[in-house]
């Protein structure tokens, strides 16, 4: 019995002395920082000081607040628009680009090209171009083609689309590489035998190329509607958050009570209500993506 | 062999800790406000100021910690526990600063100076809090009218009667050529933007109302006061009490809402900061912008304008009369871990720097510094707002500025001579998170054609109460 | 059209390209990948050209791509007065140190997660699983509280050992980790190896493919990261270029002498290394970001 015991910790303690320091920083960089502000959340605070423990009081205070039903409706806006404007795009042009022989090296690196430049480069470089000045960038553009000036970021119908339209321009390469890889691995005995039964174009990519992405498409659906929740510096380098905070998402505004007014606990109850959110979406991705394994 | 390498490195650590610890006896200082590396000229007025200070303090370090306030990064830094000894803000700021306990009391200090009297009464007010004093006010602006000559003469509108070279804002009798009112503004705005447009086809807004960054509601203040709204006023209970909606205030909206819609004599932008407005101005893409006072330089440094090619006129008056410039200003405060010590070091450093009330050797020479860096940069020698009001004090800026003045005052006088009799300080509570609010109604105005400010003015005015003004104690 | 002779593969084969039809789909394609090319190029191409611009040629009208002249000296009048050689070191050092932590740290847990499997590393497992799923901004503010209550402010550490907590890096490893086969684990246990000798004789060498990848990404994200490294480092001398072209930027309106066309300097300058490094290793780059299956 004891030489057991003395055995199972002989195997198992090189293992956890290995994992001991990487468990240690995410403990340190990602966990206590989300207890504390979890009771953080139930306290008057000064600077990180809990002074007075009072309740739900704080959480009364962000739901009521506007500005929490505007980010919220926002975050909810960014999704869709992501989902319209950024979830096809790398299907439709992974698909071509699988189908192109001239040039495929040239418009692969070109294509995942902006992933390389800085988030912070190009959001700040997106601003500049769509600058609703006459001389702006885009506006100039447009006047070659005697269309109006437009108002761009200014505009608060326009300025969730365009900073959606931003980030995936900023993020599509990769995602259409990922897809291009799938569909390249995909057998052409497939497509072959389409052919054969005299399938169109359109029904080879109906009946192959789909359902063979169809587990990936699933997964990165989620993946990016989890991400585009996330969505915070964007808007806040571009916008601030305007015009009348048509642009401010969940987590800027977090960003905004703590680092703008020092309101740490206030912070806390509303990160603790946008991590729940977050938990609740993750759930149903496992979920998912347990039964596309299993398929 | 490897043990005996860490023992070696650990006792040399050791002795070089040792060491240190004996050598580095002197109290170090940090300087919030030390300029930006690449600001040459500054930075060489600086190391003169440090050089004379440490020659005659030996005790003390100087550390030069560039930081430029703004609200979104100050918290971090405090938090951070590295705000400099002292540093600039913003006279909107001391009374969160100190709720927040990252700065200093130094009532007692002033006291033993002798500086706690010299003090103007208005800034001193701003910086106390339950009778304690926690800053010392740098110097003051008022809100006013900054004027691009060229454009105006462009237009018509004006020229240089005297014949000195310089482009004339005021008659030979001293009436203002200027607009006075808020219909004669929206007037020349929208004479300016239409002969632009019409005989140059240049894109050239008459007036730039800012909208961005708390900016709007900043300047919108001073336009609601001039129409006669007070923003924030003390109920019976003597509570404060949001006013945002007052109908002078709605009244004041509309007119922004006219000016962009009907005068369109208004940028594209609609979220525009304080950087537009010297951008705008300096680039002559603008005739018009309300500014502060201790900003006339900006589009001179900034965009190599011609410093005779401005003016700087008293913001206009309202529809009955009122006429307030808005009172602000800059402020040091010093951070609360500094110890006695540093801030004895920070306070007598300010002597150098000629920002103290004191009148020596010493700090005539570093004013003199100042103003000639100033020139040197192309700047124009302005009337300072003083933070002082102790006699030999303002005699001496009198006679430094009659001595340095490189403009002509001509186009600035009218602002500075009826400040005195129009300032008036900022609203007393939360008022940052004011022109937030403010600043989202003047950006939905001018984004949406159909908004109803007093619609708009409404909810914000009661967010503002409920999310700020009820916290009050 | 050469080229499309050998083409027997996906969906459209070289027979289908007999039909006039196909061959103008097929130009159609080819014309939407252009274009797709020029919306990649062109914002990047714009920021290069107008970083030479004066702050009035900026909102010039006509509006022109080019610069008047292409004025060398601002490129060294800005990098001179900025200091901006200093702020590139930074980077690099903190680049360097991301690079050591993002694979030691998450390869190692990986590793042990995968390989040794000890009792109770699903628990682990689910934890790292979890946390990929807190954005980092949410906890920005007690994390900042607690590196500066250890003394850590406006040190490097934080920054580097911040990428050793990295979910996606970890799942990377452990993915890669699932597909050795584990006939070499047990063959090498046979020979005595300890479970670290395993890991640096048998695991890490196997893993050159991966590791290439994990610094690949590290590098990326390590230079393009300014949101911790702003909250951590306040003295402007340790500074890394994203950090002080955010504070140049969010005090553009009360700084002095820093206009609209500097700042288009000095995102050109930021934009530059890892438009090099990219260039440099575009192959691996492409097809590593391929077979990860992860973004950024």
């Amino acid at each position: 019995m004891k030489q057991k015991m003395t055995s199972m910790i002989k195997k198992n303690l090189g293992g956890w002395l290995i994992m001991l320091p990487s468990i240690f920083l995410f403990l340190f960089f990602i966990w206590i920082p989300l207890f504390s502000n979890v009771s953080l959340s139930f306290y008057d605070t000064v600077g990180y000081t809990k002074e007075t423990f009072v309740g739900l009081e704080k959480y009364e205070a962000v739901l009521t607040d506007p500005l929490f039903t505007k980010a919220l409706l926002n975050t909810l806006l960014y999704t869709f628009w992501s989902v319209v404007i950024g979830f096809l795009v790398p299907i439709i042009l992974a698909i071509i680009l699988s189908e192109v022989v001239h040039l495929k090296g040239l418009f692969r690196t070109g294509i995942y090209f902006p992933n390389i430049v800085p988030g912070l480069a190009t959001v700040i470089m997106w601003t500049f171009l769509m600058s609703p000045e006459s001389g702006g960038v885009l506006n100039s553009l447009l006047s070659l083609f005697k269309i109006e000036p437009q108002r761009w970021l200014d505009s608060p119908t326009m300025v969730i689309p365009l900073i959606v339209i931003t980030m995936t321009w900023k993020g599509f390469g990769a995602t259409t590489l990922i897809y291009l890889a799938t569909i390249q691995s995909i057998d052409s005995v497939y497509y072959e035998a389409a052919r054969v039964e005299g399938a169109s174009v359109w029904q080879r990519i109906r009946h192959v190329t789909i359902p063979n992405l169809s587990p990936l498409i699933r997964m990165l659906f989620i993946l990016q509607i989890i991400s585009v929740f996330q969505v915070f510096y964007e808007p806040l380098v571009m916008t601030s958050g305007g015009p009348n905070n048509a642009s401010i998402s969940l987590l800027q505004l977090v960003h905004r009570y703590v680092f703008r007014y020092g309101d740490a606990s206030k912070a806390a109850a509303l990160g603790v209500i946008v991590a729940s959110m977050l938990f609740i979406l993750t759930f149903v991705y496992l979920k998912l993506s347990k039964n596309a394994d299993n398929t | 062999m490897f043990k005996k390498t860490i023992f070696m490195l650990i006792s040399v650590l050791l002795v070089f800790i040792l060491v240190g610890c004996n050598k580095n006896k002197k109290i170090q200082v940090t300087i919030g406000m030390w300029p930006e590396p690449y600001l040459t000229n500054d930075v060489e007025m600086f190391n003169e100021w440090k050089r004379l200070f440490e020659t005659d303090n030996p005790r003390y370090e100087i550390i030069g910690q560039p930081y430029t306030y703004t609200v979104d990064t100050f918290f971090p830094m405090a938090q951070s526990g590295t705000q400099p000894t002292v540093f600039q803000t913003w006279f909107t700021e001391p009374q969160k600063l100190i709720k927040n306990g990252f700065v200093k009391d130094i009532t007692e200090n002033l006291k033993a100076l002798n500086w706690y009297d010299k003090m103007d009464p208005t800034m001193r007010e701003a910086l106390t809090s339950n009778g304690k004093v926690y800053g010392v006010p740098r110097d003051g602006y008022g809100l006013g009218l900054a004027i691009n000559l060229e454009v105006f003469e462009e237009v018509g509108l004006i020229d240089d009667w005297d014949g000195d070279g310089i482009l004339d804002i005021v008659n030979q009798d001293g009436t203002p050529r200027y607009p006075t009112t808020f219909d004669e503004l929206r007037e020349t705005s929208e004479f300016i933007t239409r002969t632009m447009k019409d005989y140059f086809d240049k894109d050239v807004a008459g007036l730039i109302i800012l909208s961005s960054n708390n900016n709007g509601g900043w300047q919108f203040s001073n336009l609601a006061w001039n129409f006669g709204a007070k923003l924030q006023v003390k109920n019976d209970e003597g509570k404060w009490v949001a006013n945002l909606n007052s109908p002078e205030a709605i009244e004041a909206l509309e007119w922004v809402k006219l000016m962009k819609w009907e005068c369109e004599c208004l940028p594209a932008s609609a979220s525009l900061t304080y950087a537009d407005w010297y951008n705008y101005l300096g680039t002559g893409r603008a005739a018009m912008s309300f500014a502060g006072s201790d900003a006339i330089s900006m589009p001179i440094t900034n965009f190599g304008m011609d410093k005779n090619k401005i003016a700087f006129v008293p913001m206009p008056k309202g529809p009955n009369g009122h006429q307030y410039s808005l009172f602000g200003g800059t402020p040091y405060m010093f951070s609360s871990r500094a110890s006695d010590e540093q801030i004895e070091g920070a306070l007598k450093f300010l002597e150098y720097m000629g920002r103290s009330p004191e009148i020596s050797e010493i700090s005539i020479s570093s004013m003199r510094l100042g103003m000639r860096t100033a020139d040197q940069k192309g700047m124009p020698i302005l009337p300072s707002i003083t933070p002082w009001i102790n006699e030999d004090y303002l005699a001496q800026v009198d006679t430094m500025e009659g001595q340095f003045v490189n403009v002509n005052l001509r186009n600035f006088n009218d602002f500075y001579t009826t400040l005195n009799t129009i300032r008036k300080p900022e609203e007393p509570n939360y008022a940052q998170e004011m022109y937030e609010y403010l600043d989202s109604s003047i950006q939905q105005v001018l984004t949406n054609q159909n908004a109803n400010p007093s619609a708009l003015l409404t909810s914000n005015n009661n967010s503002f109460q409920t999310q700020y003004l009820n916290n009050l104690k | 059209m050469k080229q499309l002779k050998t083409k027997s593969y996906g969906i459209l084969i070289f027979s289908d390209y007999k039909k006039t039809s196909f061959k103008i789909l097929y130009g159609v394609l080819i014309g939407i990948l252009i274009l797709t090319l020029l919306i990649t190029i062109f914002p990047p191409l714009w920021l290069l050209l107008s970083s030479f611009k004066s702050a009035s040629e900026l909102y010039e009208l006509p509006f022109s791509l080019f610069p008047k002249n292409l004025n060398l000296g601002k490129v060294k009048d800005v990098w001179s007065s900025l200091q901006f050689g200093n702020y590139y070191m930074n980077s690099i050092y903190v680049i360097l140190g991301a690079l050591v932590c993002s694979i030691l740290f998450n390869g190692l847990l990986a590793y042990a997660v995968s390989v040794l499997k000890p009792k109770g590393y699903k628990l682990v497992y689910n934890m790292v699983l979890i946390s990929l799923m807190i954005p980092a901004i949410l906890n920005m503010g007690p994390l900042l509280n607690n590196i500066v209550n250890i003394g850590l402010s406006n040190s490097y550490l934080p920054l580097w050992l911040v990428y050793g907590a990295n979910p996606f890096n970890f799942i990377m490893f452990k993915t890669f980790f699932d597909k050795l086969p584990s006939s070499l684990f047990d063959s090498a246990q046979i020979d005595g190896c300890n479970k670290i000798q395993l890991f640096y004789k048998i695991i890490l060498p196997l893993s050159t493919p991966i590791i290439m990848v994990i610094g690949i990404f590290t590098i990326n994200a390590a230079w393009s990261d300014f949101l911790l490294p702003f909250l951590v480092l306040n003295i402007d001398a340790k500074q890394t270029v994203m950090v002080k072209i955010y504070s140049l930027y969010s005090v553009m309106g009360t700084s002095m002498n820093f206009g609209p066309d500097k700042l288009l300097m000095v995102l050109a300058l930021s934009v530059i290394p890892p438009v090099i490094f990219f260039l440099i290793f575009q192959k691996q780059i492409t097809s590593s970001v391929a077979t990860s299956g992860m973004k950024d």
